[in-house]
């Protein structure tokens, strides 16, 4: 699969998403407006708001961050969650991650003053870490709804080509059954 | 060999000497047995035709490749599949094996669910089963004569066991010989391995808990084929644990790898496809059925065909739904009904209670490939003693694993380490899950709904069934028991998890029994020793239906076994006039 994060983008999309990321007042970052350029994936989310993808694709790319593989930005881990959301979600589901979201961005702007998405990247940090934990300003709750989150760019991101078969190990066809191998430095947890 | 598809009718004036209704684990061995002895057949099924590895359509495919990376989608889930859905094996890779919700609705009392999970296209859920292949006990059979549950079984371990052998060598089951009285040896292909954890767990559990031992699970999956298997068109297992799908290696057993080749192999064979069975036809003249009327699913024309023998293997509650829709004069309350006890005596097994936690160590191990099987402790309750709360018996199962990606929900951080701590095999866990049996009970009975009918005008099925308090009492044990046995297998954070019989209503074990039951006594019983109707001589239902009780093992090596050997005596029967 090609990864966009490692794509130059094409200049008038690239003044499109600048145009997009204006209206959402948002300063994209490079690879948030490389995983926002999928081609495969253009268009408008189904579910959420241009925002609130924008604010899933941040907090999915803090969780599982560009390494020497890519991230879930890179991706579209934000683009799967939105799509999943929309079609396999219950309305239940739906209202409850975009009320998670809308409470991170309310902390952000009373602790900070501004968006999470714009937010410098250590400051970023130290509010998930708080959210981790469950520390305040965040609640139990929020912590469960991390959690929840946590769970939904790993589904995403491990599910993908490359977080299948790049960051882990994919053998779709094992040709048989090993009781015991022995763990070397290597070694990387299956993917399925 | 000429493919399967040649073999497809619809209008037919023969009579056959036999037609086989259903197309799943019973009805592809009916048809196998009934053609190799000599009989011209023909096999009605109600659902669409699937053809091996072509209409395989969720096999092979990736999981970004998928929509929904392998969900369903939730408006089709909840207008299509609102009772398949609960099925553990129901997913975006395997819906289409699964039964429409919408245009084959059943109905349930008021607060008493029951989840019928069905297949609807040639092979059945055979497609989709769990494989675990095991032999019934005596244990087994004689536990209604003992404890006065349900009427006694007009056979004994003797009278199948050569049986078991006949299909077991045919299917191919790889498990290991045990020398276990509650679960007695077969013919067996090399069993499955072990993994690291599993095998110290198991050493320790044999020692602890003698006689009870833990072994691993037998399933129909050919580990090594043997050069029989080979010859079927069948494949080694690849490992990929997405049985479920199909498998275009022919690598686990299903009417189409294994039974069904066979049968076209005769060239005695004909199949009906979309064939609806609204019910069996019967001549009071000569008492005996002549024929089944079908309504055709995609035209609505009906039609009829006509043989000498029939046999029902449409699953458990569809075969007795044919035979309470099968009314006449001499049989009012549906053909074969002389006992009143058609549609009676309905058992599924209790499922969802056990035991987890973390096992420590090991940190070096790890294993390669999906094992499509699992470690197994056959029942040791009430074996050698009476147990104080409750009757009859469960097994246990489960193993061991390490940790994957999906503990990103539940383990602390983010980030760059978070992202280098789930690329390593995580720590290892072991669970322990039980299935235990349900006893069967006059009140949980299928009935047709009175006013009710499907877009065929079929009459809706009505399913009433419930736990008994022995069954709630055995539920407990099981997550009791599991917790005990990993705590002294050294297993650390030992969780119970028990749901509840009433958030888990009975269905989802995909274990229905009863409803025509065997017995001895025609007054009680709808089938004798032979899966052959006390009432119609050359009728006989060899599914699920015929059971008189439900025992604590997956049942359908032995709806095998019983097919077999109720089609071999049909035969014999038939040939000697008899029938």
């Amino acid at each position: 699969m090609m990864d966009m994060a490692d794509d130059a983008l094409a200049p008038s999309r690239r003044t499109a998403l600048l145009q997009l990321g204006a209206l959402c007042g948002l300063a994209l970052s490079g690879d948030l407006l490389a995983a926002v350029a999928r081609p495969r994936k253009a268009g408008p989310p189904e579910l959420l708001t241009p925002a609130e993808l924008a604010l899933t694709g941040v907090l999915a790319e803090l969780i599982i961050p560009r390494t020497d593989t890519p991230g879930a930005l890179a991706v579209g881990a934000h683009r799967t969650i939105d799509h999943l959301l929309h079609a396999c979600a219950t309305a239940t589901q739906q209202a409850g991650y975009r009320a998670g979201l809308t409470r991170i961005e309310a902390v952000a702007l009373a602790q900070a003053g501004k968006p999470f998405a714009v937010l410098p990247s250590p400051r970023q940090t130290a509010l998930l870490h708080r959210l981790d934990a469950g520390a305040d300003p965040f609640t139990a709750a929020d912590r469960e709804f991390f959690r929840q989150l946590k769970g939904y760019v790993a589904f995403a991101y491990y599910t993908s080509e490359a977080g299948a078969t790049r960051e882990l190990a994919y053998l779709p066809v094992p040709g048989g059954f090993t009781g015991s191998v022995k763990v070397t430095r290597a070694t990387r947890a299956w993917a399925i | 060999m000429e493919p399967v598809s040649s073999f497809y009718i619809k209008e037919s004036a023969t009579r056959f000497d036999a037609i086989v209704v259903g197309s799943g684990i019973t009805g592809g061995w009916a048809a196998k047995e009934l053609t190799e002895r000599g009989l011209k057949t023909l096999m009605v099924e109600r659902g669409r035709p699937v053809e091996h590895g072509v209409d395989y359509l969720g096999e092979n495919r990736d999981p970004w490749t998928m929509p929904n990376r392998g969900q369903v989608d939730a408006t089709e889930a909840a207008e299509q599949f609102f009772n398949q859905r609960l099925c553990y094996a129901f997913d975006e890779h395997t819906k289409q094996f699964f039964n429409n919700d919408r245009d084959m609705p059943y109905s349930t009392p008021e607060g008493r669910p029951f989840s019928w999970i069905r297949g609807n296209q040639l092979g059945g859920k055979s497609l989709m089963w769990a494989r675990q292949s095991y032999r019934w006990s005596d244990l087994d059979f004689e536990a209604n004569l003992k404890d006065g549950h349900g009427v006694d079984w007009p056979i004994r371990y003797a009278d199948l066991a050569p049986w078991y052998s006949h299909v077991e060598r045919h299917v191919g089951i790889s498990g290991g010989s045990e020398g276990l009285s509650v679960l007695p040896d077969g013919e067996f292909l090399p069993a499955f391995d072990f993994n690291a954890v599993e095998l110290a767990l198991k050493q320790k559990f044999d020692a602890r808990f003698a006689p009870a031992r833990m072994i691993m699970g037998r399933t129909a999956n050919l580990r090594t084929p043997s050069e029989a298997h080979l010859a079927q068109g069948r494949g080694q297992c690849q490992a990929r644990h997405q049985c479920q799908r199909g498998c275009s290696f022919g690598a686990y057993f299903s009417t189409q790898s294994s039974t069904l080749p066979a049968a076209v192999k005769t060239g005695r064979l004909r199949i009906a496809t979309n064939a609806i069975v609204h019910s069996v036809i019967y001549d009071p003249a000569t008492n005996r059925a002549t024929g089944v009327r079908v309504i055709d699913a995609e035209t609505m024309a009906t039609r009829e065909y006509h043989a000498r023998i029939v046999v029902l293997c449409a699953s458990t509650l569809a075969s007795t739904a044919i035979l309470l829709n099968s009314t006449s004069a001499a049989f009012p309350t549906g053909l074969a009904n002389s006992s009143g006890a058609l549609g009676h005596y309905l058992t599924d097994h209790l499922f969802g209670a056990g035991a987890h936690g973390r096992v420590e160590g090991f940190e070096d191990d790890y294993y390669q490939g999906r094992r499509p099987t699992a470690p197994y402790i056959p029942r040791f309750r009430n074996v050698l003693e009476q147990h104080p709360r409750f009757l009859r018996g469960y097994a246990l199962s489960g193993g061991a694993g390490r940790d994957g990606w999906q503990s990103a929900a539940w383990k602390p951080g983010f980030g760059k380490d978070f992202k280098a701590m789930l690329r390593r095999p995580g720590a290892w866990h072991f669970s322990l899950g039980g299935q235990g049996e349900m006893l069967p009970r006059y009140e949980n009975m299928v009935s047709l709904h009175p006013t009710r009918k499907d877009k065929w005008g079929m009459p809706l099925l009505h399913i009433d069934c419930s736990y008994s308090e022995n069954d709630r009492r055995m539920q407990e044990d099981i997550a009791d028991t599991a917790a005990t046995i990993l705590e002294e297998l050294g297993v650390k954070d030992v969780k119970k998890h028990i749901r509840t019989l009433d958030e888990w209503p009975p269905g989802l074990s995909i274990h229905e029994m009863g409803t025509a039951r065997m017995g001895r006594d025609p007054k009680t019983s709808v089938l004798n020793g032979w899966n052959q109707s006390h009432d119609v001589p050359n009728l006989f239902v060899t599914d699920g239906a015929s059971m008189a009780s439900g025992a604590w093992q997956n049942p359908s090596l032995t709806f095998m076994a019983l097919t077999a050997r109720a089609c071999a005596h049909a035969v014999e029967e038939l040939k000697a006039g008899r029938i």
